[in-house]
């Protein structure tokens, strides 16, 4: 998959852009705030019609303007070539255009461009607190299984009356009978909650052993990651669902009067965490920062690898501020790394001054300024 | 309050608005569409809401709405009694009659179990229905309860915690959910194909 053109009206910080990308690595210079990261961006929310970045659409657009455009060429080989358009108002409904035919509906356009994106964000799933983990895998797992969005949205649903009805019961306001439903909400959390642990454990499975191999690449072999799910209550031993739905209802049974004292329900994947330990130490606690950014890195480069697995071809690479905080060695592993990967790759950064000079030859570089961008060199 | 209206149009606006799915633009069109129409229509519709309200009521088995103290399907004598379908509102009753299929006879809840909004099984009308199931008559009972978490719920919970305590000879079924007559499988969403799956049966 190959962006062969990026055109850009009114789009944060760019009025106007035309950029041409070369086919391998695309490197984007320049100092802070002049406009790398959303570049990348831009490329983003042409793959997934959402920013990570924004917390609503009219942030993405140009101040003292009312609409912003995103366009881009892309050449396929396991599809048609695409040509995406996305125009974004204050006033009208988000509209995007794919080879020229409109939609109004982005879950329709979402995967006609494949991409995957690491930045600082991304940091935050290694070092964060768990729902940054927990909303990862999430992300991840709905993207590729439409019984994961069907039960996670159950799921919520079901917690968040089940958690009311706990309150009131701790509060004495369920009424007579209102107690005795309670059993009845735990059969639907377990039924629902046993098919997200389901997921998840065999996403961290095929993830793990991925992230884990990068990692060890781009760290020398120096060191060995393990990735590891943790569920609110041990699953190791069981094999399917239904079985996780059982141990599921069993354990609900042993926390009952705690959860009725506490008005909150304890266990099930809204507990969950992922454990990565490098070196058998918890990077969360342990690692140095150039650690916890391989780590993240490397997740990213595990999700690349299972989305070309599942399209049969390269997604689209996007390395946000990657390099920071990594010593010379893993900067030069990681160029190892992007060139075996295939992808075409988008890398913003300060400078390439530690880049090696093979890898700077081969790969297209630009400069970013004021929301100007030129080729490198002039 | 706009004041661009007269007090009494204003008046009106405001309990338009009230009407579900009805905005502030509806509302005023609504409004001065009854200022347009002969009086005589504008008494009709005032007199038709204060009719429904004063001759409209539940029905004293089933709970569905009638201008009687029994509704037309709980005093049929062509209605099998030993059926009882249970649906959440009066609204799914008259979804399940115009199929002109359903020959048994109706339970209306009123409602679904929600703890967000406060509904417990002691707002439901789950005491009638205990009285109903009593009476040794009905044989089979279908749970039609709309296949959401709440609806989900409520049927597990008729079933489990009042039906079967009640008469664990009563069979109870559930309504299937899957793809619709006539559908299309490249048309349907992703949860209804699941469903469908899940709830596939034998061909025999």
């Amino acid at each position: 998959m190959q962006v062969v053109s990026l055109d850009l009206t009114n789009f944060r910080n760019y009025q106007t852009l035309h950029l041409d990308p070369g086919p391998g690595l695309n490197v984007f210079v320049g100092e802070n705030a002049q406009g790398k990261s959303n570049l990348l961006e831009s490329l983003y929310i042409l793959a997934t019609t959402k920013s990570t970045r924004a917390s609503r659409d009219a942030e993405l657009i140009r101040q003292g303007t009312g609409l912003c455009r995103l366009q881009a060429q892309v050449n396929r080989t396991t599809d048609l070539d695409v040509k995406m358009e996305l125009a974004i108002s204050l006033v009208e409904k988000k509209q995007a255009r794919v080879n020229g035919v409109k939609h109004t509906r982005m879950s329709e356009v979402i995967g006609k461009v494949n991409a995957v994106l690491f930045d600082l964000g991304d940091l935050e799933i290694v070092r964060g607190e768990p729902s940054n983990r927990r909303r990862f895998l999430d992300l991840e797992i709905s993207q590729t299984s439409p019984r994961y969005v069907h039960a996670l949205a159950a799921y919520r649903k079901t917690l968040e009356q089940r958690n009311h009805l706990l309150r009131d019961i701790r509060d004495r306001r369920a009424g007579p009978h209102g107690g005795e439903t309670v059993g009845v909400w735990d059969v639907q959390l377990a039924t629902h909650g046993a098919a997200l642990m389901d997921g998840r454990r065999a996403f961290i499975d095929r993830l793990g052993q991925l992230a884990s191999e990068t990692h060890k690449a781009i760290s020398d072999c120096r060191d060995e990651l393990v990735i590891t799910y943790q569920p609110s209550f041990a699953i190791d031993a069981i094999g399917d669902v239904e079985e996780i739905k059982r141990e599921f209802l069993t354990r609900i049974d042993q926390v009952h009067h705690e959860e009725r004292a506490r008005g909150t329900t304890l266990i099930g994947p809204q507990r969950d965490d992922v454990q990565m330990l490098v070196n058998g130490a918890d990077s969360r606690l342990f690692g140095s920062q150039g650690q916890q950014r391989t780590i993240a890195v490397a997740l990213k480069f595990a999700e690349r690898q299972l989305i070309e697995e599942l399209i049969g071809e390269p997604p689209l690479l996007l390395l946000d501020d990657v390099l920071s905080d990594l010593d010379d060695l893993r900067r030069g592993h990681l160029f190892e790394f992007i060139g075996k990967a295939g992808s075409q790759t988008f890398l913003s950064c300060v400078s390439v001054r530690s880049f090696p000079p093979d890898i700077l030859e081969r790969a297209s570089v630009w400069r970013v300024s004021k929301g100007l961008v030129t080729r490198q060199p002039e | 309050m706009s004041t661009h209206y007269a007090k009494p149009l204003a008046r009106l606006v405001g309990e338009f608005e009230k009407l579900p799915g009805i905005g502030p633009k509806s509302a005023q069109r609504l409004a001065f569409h009854v200022l347009r129409i002969p009086e005589d229509e504008a008494h009709a519709l005032a007199a038709a809401i204060v009719d429904v309200r004063t001759t409209i009521k539940y029905c004293r088995v089933c709970g569905n709405f009638t201008d009687q103290d029994t509704c037309f399907i709980c005093t049929d004598p062509r209605r099998d009694q030993s059926l009882m379908c249970i649906v959440a509102e009066a609204r799914d009753l008259i979804a399940m009659e115009k199929t002109n299929e359903f020959r048994g006879v109706y339970h209306v809840l009123q409602g679904v179990i929600s703890p967000m909004e406060g509904v417990g099984p002691d707002r439901l009308r789950i005491a009638e229905l205990q009285d109903r199931l009593s009476g040794g008559i009905v044989r089979e009972v279908i749970l039609a309860t709309n296949p959401t978490v709440e609806g989900d719920t409520t049927a597990m919970y008729l079933a489990r915690n009042i039906i079967k305590p009640l008469d664990p000879s009563i069979k109870i079924t559930r309504i299937a959910h899957g793809m619709p007559a006539g559908g299309d499988l490249d048309y349907a969403d992703q949860a209804t194909l699941i469903s469908a799956l899940e709830w596939r049966r034998e061909l025999t």
